[in-house]
């Protein structure tokens, strides 16, 4: 039984000088010569030299014998690199067609494939027929998708050390002392004639806080490993008018990176993607911050603060006049709000921005004050380097080097297993339930655990996995 | 010469046998069981006990069912004891020793007495199939060595360790399935010749000391529990009257004996090419494997009442009978021991589990089931939970039902059948309570309510007690709500800092060190208390007695007590219970799928499991292939 052959984009939507289509399946060849004209792929030879690019037009497939007569558009001119099975990403025929970038182009190519008979590929759909025919494993699909996923150049670095076992090796350091104790446990209740084994709980306690406390420090280098593949997420926070709006266009300006600028998902935030260094940066515009505000605008200061809640690093922007006068500024209402509220578990980052440096003469204030003129452009590269220093604070080479990027599954599971394992330490305290109890619970604690290493199979576990890839990878 | 047609056959009357004929014959099926000793049935080669940890469960498991093994050992034990008993419900379990001799005998009168169930002597030399031509070939029968045809529809092959059995004492080989018995030379031919795979296993068992020769003076004696509890919920009277079994040690003497001449020993000489127990090991095992242990633990057991034979558990050996001589002189208190019958090794022929499906019929031959050590079980509990699943089994084949599937989280039953259907058997299985994911669940208290509808639906149990069951459930039910609803005072010592006043009974039970007693002995109960009592004493009086009513509120504590953890399990298990609803389709190539390993798929290919649960149980199958299968099946059902 064979799979239909599907067709889809392969290269990011709407971006980039070239678009890559990619048609797969035992019938992308047929379809390939239906849409493209060029070296090996007229009808009358059988294959194409695998993995060799030609030269060619692509056009509308001509009718079928009902309608012979459709005339024939030329779409684009195009490279076609065949790749013949096994010898491809998924280990099916396929055909990459290369053709001019931007949406209008790269849309009509792949509507000529679908109506030369190929099927649009469904999301993950190529990274699933992979791994069906052995290309890849588990570990490695979800790589590739975070490979996908990642725009840094740290970012896939960590993604390459993760197909390496970076995360496994840290996983074995973790399950191996619990199981030890757990066969220790198992031991002592089956064998209960022979010698008395008992285990002191003081002693179970100390391995399950030695695996929890692992555990979180994987956590917490692990979700470094966010930062690198979702970006880092910096929201610039003042009063209006303070020139928010203004030092991230020159931000922007200064690194010429913009991958995208779009209006924030509230009408109030501005979001922006730059890349800088190593590193992606999404930087967030917010609405300024005032004191006597309307109901709409209290709205839109509500989610303000919640975006601040969840920064990485905060530009706290004042105007350097204002700063001039060498007064202790206060924190922006709604910060020193979400400092109290956070009951000190607000520990982001804040860097203190001085913004219209130009309007004041000689400024003469805190070092640790960043001033910058978005008009002339002075000291952006001064607040680029202060970003750079917090940021290197955050591990994420640590994280790459060590391979441990997590992704949402891994994530939720160790977050459950620590978790649990502080519910059961909980619970042996108050309770002391018996080894049974403690035992039975371990025992599928380290079941979860082992989701991540890939020892133990939960089939949501593919669900999620495969609802993680884009369409065309 | 054809003698007569039955409608099952059962081949072998060792503990796996003998409850598989019954179950037929209680279920109505017309039933022979062929032995080749009708005196000898249920006789216990081994060790003169019932039950230990995770088998006592299934005992009770057998009973519920309608088995005969917990009765039988209640009418017959010399001692009882509950092991783990300073540990948690769940990990209780019982064990007694038995006079084997008693316990044999009354084995010997209920199979002969069973309606429905004829007893024929004779070896059995060869199985009789159809339709060998046209494909799968279909049982039809069993030949004596006779020459004898019994005709059947079904058969059950239960014959423990008597294919090619070999038996070792050191250099000294001799052809047999136990001691004084026969081997069954042609059997195991007839299987190969239809196409089953055969595997050596290996067992042991120790020397018999007589009693007289031991000086009890100096060893450590053990009683049994007083009071002592049956394993049957059916039996009525039981005050047994119980005897001693004693603890002696081995000691840096021992192991020097053993050390020095260690290469006459057949396991470590060579000789013995069949794998044995790890769980188990002999004691000439146990000197090689840990070296650092200056002692091991013995029990010495009576194998009967007023048997002479003294059973000496943990020396099983397979060493030449001059040095056990040595070895059990060396032993304080058996310094002028006797040797009565010396210990030895077994080697057989079993066949390996991924010949069988889950329903016990095999693979190979349609209507052909096994159960019990041919399976590469060990133990007479295990055994005799096999005979029963497969004799219900063929019964419903017969009436065209399907076969009975117990999940893992209902009974040991299911954990046992599930694990040979998904693991590779490298030595002989026994029950651990460890096996069983959800033992905080499978307790031996609440057998009765766990499998009270499957017992009603197989209708083994006479009806009286069918109604007992349904009279404790009904108890276990009321009384647990009522426990909901009463408000008793906690008495001060139980009492914490945030709690003060009265609290529901099903809080109080939450405390630790609190009983159900306690509860209802609790001021201030009320209407719900009354109440409670008055279930009780009608429970009593007219349906189970006091015993019953006192397991029953032992179960509602336990229950209560495990809730929180129950819950928490079955939330950590959560996402794995569905893959056991996911069925392969029995004719699937795995050799097609590329993407498994090409270990996985000789494994899968070997093994064939019916749910993707049971897949992802197997040894060696990882995770990576489950997805693979997973994925490949959701295209195979169409959803691309």
């Amino acid at each position: 039984m064979s799979e239909p052959t599907i067709v889809a984009l392969a290269s990011p939507v709407g971006t980039g000088g070239v678009a890559v289509v990619r048609v797969s399946g035992c019938r992308a060849l047929e379809v390939s010569r239906r849409v493209f004209q060029g070296p090996g792929f007229s009808k009358a030879q059988a294959k194409p030299e695998s993995h060799r690019a030609v030269y060619g037009i692509l056009h509308s497939p001509p009718g079928l014998i009902s309608n012979e007569n459709k005339e024939v558009t030329t779409i684009d001119q195009v490279l076609a690199l065949p790749m013949l099975a096994p010898h491809s990403y998924t280990g099916e025929d396929t055909v990459e067609f290369f053709c001019h970038g931007g949406t209008v182009v790269a849309r009509e190519v792949v509507e000529a494939c679908i109506e030369a008979g190929a099927a649009p590929a469904g999301a993950g759909e190529f990274t699933r027929r992979a791994f069906l025919n052995g290309k890849l494993s588990l570990d490695q699909a979800e790589a590739v998708a975070d490979l996908i996923h990642a725009e840094s150049r740290l970012s896939a670095r960590a993604a390459v050390r993760q197909v390496l076992g970076g995360l496994k090796n840290q996983l074995v350091e973790i399950e191996r002392p619990l199981l030890d104790l757990l066969s220790r446990i198992e031991g002592s209740l089956e064998f209960a004639d022979d010698d008395e084994i008992a285990i002191p709980e003081t002693e179970i306690l100390k391995s399950l806080r030695a695996a929890d406390r692992k555990i979180s420090s994987l956590l917490q280098i692990g979700s470094a490993g966010r930062l690198l593949r979702d970006g880092i997420h910096i929201v610039l926070a003042g009063a209006p008018n303070v020139g928010k709006s203004s030092l991230l266009n020159a931000l922007a300006d200064e690194d010429r990176a913009i991958v995208d600028k779009q209006p924030g998902t509230t009408r109030d935030v501005v979001s922006v993607r730059l890349h800088h260094e190593e590193n992606v940066f999404v930087f967030h515009d917010t609405a300024g911050l005032r004191q006597e505000a309307g109901p709409v605008e209290r709205k839109g200061i509500a989610r303000t603060q919640k975006m601040l809640l969840e920064a990485d690093l905060i530009l706290h922007l004042e105007e350097a006049k204002s700063l001039s006068k060498r007064q202790e500024q206060p924190l922006p209402i709604s910060l020193a709000a979400s400092v109290e509220n956070g009951s000190g578990e607000f520990t982001t980052i804040v860097i203190r921005v001085g913004t219209k440096s130009d309007l004041v003469a000689t400024p003469d204030l805190d070092e640790s004050v960043v001033l910058t003129s978005s008009l002339s452009g002075q000291g952006i590269s001064d607040l680029w380097r202060a970003i750079d220093e917090a940021v290197a604070g955050f591990q994420l080479k640590e994280a790459a080097a060590q391979g441990v990027v997590l992704n949402q599954r891994h994530l939720h599971k160790l977050g459950l297993c620590s978790n649990e394992l502080t519910q059961l330490s909980a619970e042996i305290q108050k309770t002391s339930p018996g080894p049974e109890v403690i035992g039975t619970l371990l025992s599928s604690i380290t079941a979860h655990l082992g989701e991540v290493s890939g020892r133990v199979f939960s089939e949501q576990l593919l669900e999620a996995v495969f609802s993680r890839f884009c369409v065309g990878k | 010469m054809k003698t007569s047609f039955f409608d099952i056959i059962v081949v072998g009357g060792g503990h796996a046998g003998i409850e598989a004929a019954l179950a037929c014959a209680r279920m109505g099926a017309r039933c022979a069981l062929v032995t080749h000793d009708d005196r000898e049935i249920g006789r216990m080669p081994c060790n003169p006990a019932i039950g230990g940890l995770g088998k006592g469960q299934l005992v009770r498991e057998i009973d519920v069912l309608g088995g005969e093994m917990g009765r039988t050992i209640d009418g017959t034990g010399i001692q009882f004891r509950v092991l783990n008993s300073t540990k948690g419900p769940a990990v209780q379990s019982p064990r007694a020793q038995a006079d084997k001799f008693e316990y044999q005998a009354r084995m010997v009168d209920v199979t002969h007495g069973q309606e429905q169930l004829e007893i024929i002597q004779g070896d059995t030399a060869e199985l009789l199939v159809e339709g060998k031509e046209t494909g799968r070939p279909r049982i039809s029968g069993v030949m004596l060595d006779s020459g004898t045809t019994v005709s059947g529809a079904r058969v059950i092959l239960c014959t423990g360790t008597f294919l090619k059995g070999l038996m070792h004492v050191g250099e000294n080989r001799t052809i047999g399935g136990r001691e004084g018995a026969d081997s069954s030379e042609t059997l195991s031919g007839s299987l190969a010749g239809l196409g089953f795979t055969l595997k050596r296993l290996k067992t042991g068992t120790p020397p018999r000391l007589l009693r007289s020769s031991i000086d009890f003076s100096r060893l450590k004696s053990q009683p049994g529990d007083d009071p002592p509890r049956p394993f049957s919920f059916r039996t009525r009277e039981f005050s047994p009257d119980q005897v001693e079994c004693h603890l002696a040690y081995t000691n840096t003497t021992t192991h020097q004996i053993i050390s020095k001449d260690l290469s006459r020993s057949p396991l470590f000489g060579g000789t013995i090419d069949g794998k044995g127990p790890r769980y188990c090991p002999s004691i000439e095992d146990k000197v090689v494997r840990f070296a650092d242990k200056d002692q091991h633990l013995l029990f010495l057991e009576p194998e009967g009442r007023d048997s002479e034979e003294i059973y000496v558990n943990g020396l099983s050996t397979s060493l030449p009978a001059d040095m056990q001589k040595k070895i059990v002189q060396s032993v304080e208190g058996l310094e002028q021991a006797r040797i009565l019958r010396f210990g030895y090794a077994i080697e057989y022929d079993s066949v390996p589990s991924s010949e069988i499906f889950d329903s016990l019929e095999s693979k190979p031959v349609s209507g052909l089931y096994l159960a019990g050590q041919i399976l590469g079980t060990s133990g007479y509990e295990e055994a005799a939970a096999l005979g029963l699943i497969a004799g219900v089994n063929a019964v419903r084949s017969l009436d065209g039902k399907p076969a009975l599937r117990i999940r893992r989280d209902e009974a040991y039953l299911g954990v046992l059948v599930d694990d040979l259907a998904t693991k590779e058997i490298s030595e002989p299985y026994r029950m651990f309570t460890s096996r069983a994911e959800h033992r905080l669940h499978l307790r031996c208290d609440n057998t009765e309510n766990r499998l009270l509808d499957l017992a009603l639906e197989l209708d083994i149990l006479p009806g009286v007690d069918q109604k007992i069951l349904i009279a404790r459930r009904h108890l276990v039910e009321s009384i647990t709500g009522l426990l909901d609803r009463v408000r008793v005072e906690v008495p001060e010592k139980l009492e914490r800092s945030e709690r003060s006043g009265r609290v529901s009974g099903v809080e109080f039970l939450r405390f630790p060190g609190s009983s159900i007693y306690s509860v209802l002995n609790s001021p201030g109960g009320g209407e719900a208390l009354k109440k409670i009592s008055f279930e009780c004493n009608s429970f009593s009086t007219k349906a189970g007695g006091a015993r019953l009513l006192d397991e029953a509120l032992v179960q509602i504590e336990n229950d209560i007590k495990y809730r929180g953890y129950i819950a928490k399990q079955n939330r950590l298990l959560h996402n794995r219970a569905h893959l056991d609803n996911l069925e392969i389709p029995t004719d699937i190539d795995y050799f097609e799928i590329k993407a498994l390993s090409f270990e996985s798929r000789e494994k899968l290919s070997t093994v064939r499991p019916q749910t993707l649960g049971q897949a992802g149980r197997i040894d060696g199958v990882r995770a990576g292939d489950l997805a693979v299968l997973s994925v490949y099946l959701k295209k195979l059902g169409g959803g691309g």
